[in-house]
Order: C-alpha cells, then structure tokens, then sequence
C-alpha cells in the first residue's frame, strides 16, 4: 500500500526557535492515526505544513506522493482547532461554499446531517454557540469524501457527552481506505480507535508505532504517553 | 475555481461593504421624496446626511477592503481560506477584482451623489446662475468645464476613455499597495506592530512608489496627446504647447503604475506562499 504521509529530514523554525527538528516519518492509507504530545511539542505546526498553512520548512513532505499545495488541498480535509466561519456566513452558506470548492463533498448529507444536529439553515456563524459552530464545522470536513481527513484537536474545550458525540461522527461518516490523522491530548478518550500512534515532543519523533504492539506489550497508549513525556520532561 | 472565488468573494464583501450602498439608496429616495413634496425639513435633514454618505462611500470602501482582506487571509478565516484546491496566486487575484469593482463603485457612487445634490439645489436656488437647468445642460456644462466648448465626439470618447483607464489604473495600483502592506505586517516578524504595522507599511509603500513614480514620468515624458480636431499623437513631453491640445495623458507614469501594481501583487503573492503566519 503506498504512503498516504511522507514526511523527510523536515525541519522548522520560528526565528531562532526550531519547533520541530529534522523529523522522518511516514504512514499508509487507511488507517487512524494518533498525533499526540503536549501543548507546545509541535502538533499544530506539524498538521499546518501537512495542509498546506506553512510552506517556510526545510525537508520533504509529500501528501498521496504530492507536495503540500492545489493538488494535495483538494484531498485533504481538515479541521483546525480554530473556528474559521466568517460572520455573515449562515449554515446554508457555508455548506454552499464547501460545495463550491470541493467537488467530493457530499451537500445533500451535509444538509441532513445539520437538519440532525439541530442546526438552524439560517442561523448566522456569528450568532451560535461555539458548540454549534463545531458541530457546523465537523459536518463541512465529514461530509467530504477525502483521502485524508487532518482533524487538529476536534475533542478539546469540549464536555465528555459531546466527545462521545464528535467520536461517534467522525466513525460514521469516515469513507472506507480513508485515512485520519487525528491529533489529541485527550487520550483516554480516543486511543480505542487508533491503529497507528505518532508521539511528538521537544520537535522530534519520540514514538511512532501500531498500537497492536504497545497493546501486545501490555500497555495502553496513555500509559506508554506517560512514560514517554515524563521520560522528556525529567531529562529536561 | 476563479469564478467560484469571484463570486464567494463578491457575497462576502457584499455583507461589510454593501450596506453604505443600501444606505445610500435609501437617501436618495428619501431626498427625492422631501424634493417632491416641498418638505425642506427631511429634504435639509436628507441632503446633509446625503452629503455624508456620499464621501463615506469611498471611506468606508477603502477601509473594508483592507478589514476584509486582512480578515479572511490572515484571522481565522485564513484557515478555510489557505486550505482551499488553489493557488494563492487565484485567491490574491480574485481579492483584487472584487475590490477593484467596490473601490470604482464608490468612486461612481460619489459622483451620483453629487450630481443628484447638485442638480436638486439648482433647481431650488433662484439665484443660482445654473437655475432651470435641466440635466442634460448640466451634463454639458460638466462635460465643457472638463473638455472646453470645441469639441468633437471622437475627441470626446478619447478624452473619457483615456480618464477611465488612468483610474482604473490608479485603482488598481492602490490596492496593490494596500495589499501588500497588509501581507507584509502579517508576517511574523511584523504581526508583532499590530494594526499600526499595516499603516505603516502603507505609508511607506505608497511614499515610495509616488516618488518613483515623479521620477518615472519626468525621465520620460512620454504622452498621448489628444487634440481637439480629434486627432491623437505621441509625445515625447507633457507640456501643453498648443491651443490645438484638450489633454496630454501621461504614458510613462501609467506604464510605471501597471508595473510597479504587478510586481506588488508578485511579491504580495510570494509573501503569503511563504512568509505569512495566520494566527
């Protein structure tokens, strides 16, 4: 099966701050992966140049054998931890809008789902709930019918119930041989799901395995989180 | 995928730009109502704020071009945005256009307002030595005031044709430049500024190209010069020797303002494949 996610010798900084250092890694198509470390390891700046948001790196990366740009972008759907709605956009917009620029979007289940979900057709971005606005967004990623789906922390800020919620409708409506890259620090709740975890910390690739074999090994994935970032953070 | 932009782009700007228009046309009806019914009190209350508007329309187009550009690249927004199948070099293309066609419409807009306001008090000043004009001796007159009384309709069409195009251009290199400011004070180094980042870079873009653009046009002086028997010609000076000259129009500084708008845009377009950092 050939790499959904290539990652070579990849390096980033911010000024003289490298995030993250010459880092290699790479993962088939079709499976659920974990990106997961701590708040400053570097995940957000990971995924940003895995989407396309951050071209200034040095290495390769390569999405289905392409560089971040036009191609790859209208593969990949992604879920940034921001809420990206402009004001005067209603849920019928941004459906509308979705539709325009990806043909693999499935409008009339984003219809549906949003008729399911409570979501008023005409309700403004501006005037809902940050819940609600999630929920719009989770809709106009999963309604997609992308190869790669890059979902930056789609469980943080959010009570248990609604985890639970998001969970259930990111398996339901993930097509088969997709691939989820899912990043969290909410592993408790997720790991269950995982094939394949990805830790990251002080910029570099700590772990990268299938979690058959941390389970094979007697461990959960939280456990073996713990002994890794507490490792990293003692040696510090 | 450009006309999609184009056409998003148009309904997004519709919602923060459109409403000085909706105002705009509100007043109009409002003036012409007080015009009719002789109510110089709403007709007072309507021309004043008339007036306003009409110089807002262009303000106010001005600054929600930058709030818009600024909001849906480089805010929150920029996340949809940056991550949509096209090039940046589309979205920036797109971006322009639709604010090409907000900044002429204020531009055109103004010029009704006063016109309306214009003819209106004509009517209503006895003293006025333009009274009982109609509209279409007050377009002459205007037409006179700008082109002078011997005139041809060739010579005319030229005149007009050559003010659209240097606007367009003027246009065009504006937001070049705001657009630029912009994508430079949001990089990394320069988000630090804040909002006053942008002002400045602004600032000294626009100093920059204007002098470069003084310069331009004096080393060479090369013009179009349209005559009165309608005829027209290339110079190679822009002083008005002849009785026989409605106008020279500058070819060099619009040669300058075209290029110096592309590189802009060029550069503007690198930055944000690069350099940008959205927040």
């Amino acid at each position: 099966m050939s790499e959904i996610i290539t990652v070579k010798n990849m390096s980033k900084s911010y000024g003289d701050h490298r995030v993250l250092k010459d880092i290699s890694f790479g993962f088939e198509s079709g499976q659920i992966i974990g990106l997961l470390g701590p708040n400053g390891s570097g995940k957000t700046s990971l995924i940003k140049i895995l989407v396309g948001l951050i071209n200034d790196y040095t290495g390769e990366v390569l999405i289905d054998g392409k560089r971040p740009g036009k191609a790859s972008k209208a593969m990949v759907a992604y879920l940034p931890e921001k809420t990206y709605l402009a004001d005067w956009m209603k849920v019928k917009d941004a459906i509308n809008y979705i539709a325009d620029f990806y043909p693999d979007f499935d409008k009339a289940k984003a219809f549906k789902m949003a008729e399911g979900f409570k979501l008023p057709l005409n309700q403004k971005a501006k005037t809902m709930s940050k819940g609600m606005q999630e929920k719009l967004q989770l809709i106009l990623v999963m309604c997609r019918n992308a190869k790669l789906y890059i979902l930056d922390e789609p469980m943080g800020g959010v009570d248990p119930a609604a985890r639970q919620f998001i969970l259930d409708t990111i398996m339901k409506n993930i097509p088969e041989g997709s691939t989820i890259l899912l990043s969290t620090h909410l592993i408790y709740d997720v790991e269950e799901i995982f094939d394949s975890v990805l830790m990251i910390g002080k910029g570099r690739v700590l772990v990268k395995t299938e979690t058959e074999r941390i389970r094979a090994a007697g461990k959960t994935v939280e456990q073996l989180f713990k002994e890794v970032y507490g490792s990293v953070w003692e040696t510090d | 995928m450009f006309g999609k932009l184009i056409k998003n782009e148009i309904k997004s700007s519709a919602h923060s730009i459109g409403f000085i228009y909706i105002v705009t046309a509100i007043l109009i009806g409002l003036f012409e109502v007080a015009y009719a019914t002789n109510n110089t009190k709403i007709g007072s209350v309507a021309l004043v704020l008339l007036t306003i508007t009409g110089i807002a329309a262009i303000v106010v187009t001005f600054f929600m071009i930058i709030v818009q550009f600024n909001k849906s690249l480089f805010g929150n927004q920029g996340y949809l945005s940056f991550t949509l199948p096209v090039s940046s070099g589309q979205l920036l293309a797109s971006k322009a256009l639709v604010a090409c066609f907000w900044m002429i419409a204020s531009w055109i807009v103004s010029i009704l307002v006063i016109t309306i306001i214009a003819f209106k008090l004509n009517t209503l000043i006895e003293t006025s030595e333009f009274f009982g004009m109609n509209i279409k001796d007050l377009g002459k007159l205007f037409v006179s005031s700008m082109v002078g009384d011997d005139f041809s309709a060739k010579c005319l069409v030229a005149f007009f044709g050559a003010l659209a195009v240097y606007a367009l251009v003027v246009v065009i290199q504006l937001i070049s430049e705001l657009y630029f400011a912009v994508t430079l004070s949001n990089t990394r180094i320069m988000q630090k500024m804040g909002v006053f980042s942008i002002i400045l870079t602004f600032f000294v873009v626009f100093i920059i190209s204007s002098l470069l653009l003084g310069f331009f046009t004096a080393k060479f002086p090369l013009g179009l010069q349209i005559n009165y028997d309608s005829t027209l010609a290339i110079t190679k000076s822009l002083n008005v020797v002849s009785d026989n000259v409605l106008t020279i129009v500058p070819l060099g500084g619009i040669f300058f303002s075209i290029v110096s708008a592309a590189l802009l845009f060029v550069a503007t377009s690198l930055l944000m494949d690069s350099k940008v950092n959205i927040k």
